[in-house]
């Protein structure tokens, strides 16, 4: 079982799951940062937790640099994406969802005649 | 590091470019005329012959597609030209084949209303292309060197993998190229939301900064009036929560190199070196005239004459345009292992720890050089032609700043 998650810059505050899905439990950092997280919800292949609390409001810092801010307060070891962080500028799109199987889907278009 | 010895042999050109291939392009210039224009393609590709198809649909007078027209037409993998048309349509392409004919290409065009319809026009094509591929196997080749290479860099269907394999791959491959004198354009002002400073300060000199810092407020702009920006439900569903997030694995296949400029659709690039491509219109700020998809821009970027065009995926992708093959690479090794068939570069090695960023570089072009000497990107293997032309506005006398946009 691959349980570790990658950090891009020293700075950032959250790491990415870039091998396989991480189970709950202790995760090991790799990368910008070395130790490890306490996950609190397990993360996605791809997907990125928390390595610090992050307050809503606060930036979400990957590469370095800011990607996102948090749209509710996020604990250390938690799931991070569209469901609790948002972009600065592109406000249609933080309106999506996740919808099933952690899909991400946008809501304001009618599927129907 | 990399030498300029000679790497393969090419198609010297009239404007001094040279081509890999020697593609006989039959192109359609309305909806009504790429049936016939489809079969004279497809009696050739079965007998194996290089000859390609591609047109433009609508039947408008649109400026933007007549240039891609000119500017495929003259493109250096294409040695000859035929153009098809209904007959009533707008775009004229007795002057489209005189541009070509001028630019040194065999080149020859017919109406359907004039030669008799469907069966006759099939067979009027096929004589004309029959001739074309006699005289293009007569002309002689000359020694073709890096530095004589233009790419292409695109991606499409991004993931959290585009980021930290797929892209700095491009991006590292394209610093060393443009360092010993070869060309690279990479695309999508529209992933580099965020990144104004990033790009406007690697411009290489006041007037290229004010070019690119112009061009991305055009772009902020045009995704604010549309509220839409370039990132997608499967972007999301593999790991990226926002553009900013999105754009920031994007830049990265430009590589580190200062900018020589933009590049509107159908300009060649001046000189060598690294350039940004702008394909976004230059009016028109509604959803349904923006972002055509991956193979949409890479149908732009071979207006700028790249020979191959890289497109980097994280989700997966199948398109290829053969007028410069799509060689497809990836930075995740799972999406690898789903599409094998489809994607040339399995960059998810760097994830992996199984390659360094040196090795699989060195692997990247390899490929490139077996390209050039004639190998087939897995795109063209399955016969992939995704390249119709989309009508569109840009002025290429300038670049737009619009009047309202806030920076």
């Amino acid at each position: 079982m691959v349980n570790t998650l990658y950090v891009v810059e020293s700075k950032d505050n959250v790491a990415t799951a870039a091998l396989d899905d991480v189970a709950l439990g202790t995760a090991q950092l790799r990368g910008g940062r070395e130790g490890t997280v306490e996950l609190l919800t397990p993360i996605p292949f791809g997907h990125k937790a928390a390595i610090a609390d992050i307050e809503e409001g606060a930036a979400i810092i990957k590469y370095g640099v800011q990607i996102a801010v948090a749209s509710r307060p996020i604990r250390c070891g938690e799931y991070v994406h569209i469901h609790n962080a948002k972009s600065m500028m592109d406000m249609r799109s933080n309106k999506y969802t996740v919808a099933e199987q952690g899909a991400a889907e946008n809501m304001d278009r009618e599927y129907t005649l | 590091m990399l030498t300029n010895d000679p790497i393969a042999r090419g198609y010297l050109r009239k404007d001094g470019r040279k081509g890999l291939r020697n593609k006989v392009l039959i192109m359609f210039t309305v909806d009504c005329s790429s049936f016939v224009a489809q079969k004279i393609g497809q009696y050739f590709r079965e007998l194996g012959e290089d000859v390609d198809v591609v047109g433009s649909r609508a039947c408008e007078d649109n400026q933007l597609n007549i240039r891609r027209m000119l500017a495929y037409s003259i493109h250096p993998n294409v040695g000859a030209v035929l153009f098809v048309g209904n007959g009533c349509e707008h775009t004229r392409i007795g002057k489209l084949c005189k541009f070509a004919r001028e630019n040194g290409r065999l080149a020859e065009w017919f109406y359907l209303q004039e030669v008799g319809g469907t069966v006759k026009g099939i067979e009027h094509g096929m004589r004309i292309v029959n001739g074309f591929l006699e005289e293009l196997k007569k002309q002689e080749t000359v020694d073709f060197y890096l530095k004589d290479l233009c790419l292409g860099g695109e991606c499409g269907g991004s993931d959290f993998a585009s980021g930290l394999a797929g892209n700095p791959l491009v991006g590292a491959l394209f610093d060393e190229l443009v360092d010993i004198g070869a060309t690279c354009i990479f695309e999508e002002m529209v992933e580099s939301i965020g990144l104004r400073d990033f790009l406007v300060n690697r411009g290489v000199d006041e007037k290229v900064k004010k070019d690119i810092g112009d061009t991305y407020d055009k772009t902020v702009h045009i995704c604010k009036m549309s509220g839409q920006f370039s990132i997608a439900p499967g972007n999301m569903n593999g790991g990226l929560t926002t553009v900013e997030e999105k754009s920031m694995g994007a830049v990265a296949k430009g590589g580190t190199r200062q900018i020589q400029g933009i590049l509107k659709v159908g300009q060649k690039p001046p000189h060598a070196g690294l350039w940004m491509m702008d394909n976004m219109n230059d009016n028109a700020y509604d959803v349904s005239f923006i972002f055509g998809g991956d193979a949409y821009s890479m149908m732009d970027l071979i207006t700028l004459g790249t020979h191959f065009n890289l497109l980097v995926t994280g989700r997966g992708h199948t398109v290829n345009n053969p007028i410069a093959p799509t060689l497809k690479i990836t930075g995740n090794p799972k999406t690898y292992e789903k599409l094998k068939d489809d994607i040339d570069i399995n960059a998810g090695k760097l994830l992996l720890g199984v390659s360094t960023m040196e090795e699989m570089k060195k692997e990247l072009l390899d490929y490139i050089i077996r390209l050039c000497n004639g190998g087939k990107t897995l795109g063209e293997k399955h016969g992939h032609c995704e390249a119709e032309f989309v009508n569109g506005y840009q002025d290429y006398r300038k670049v737009v700043r619009p009047a309202n946009c806030l920076a």
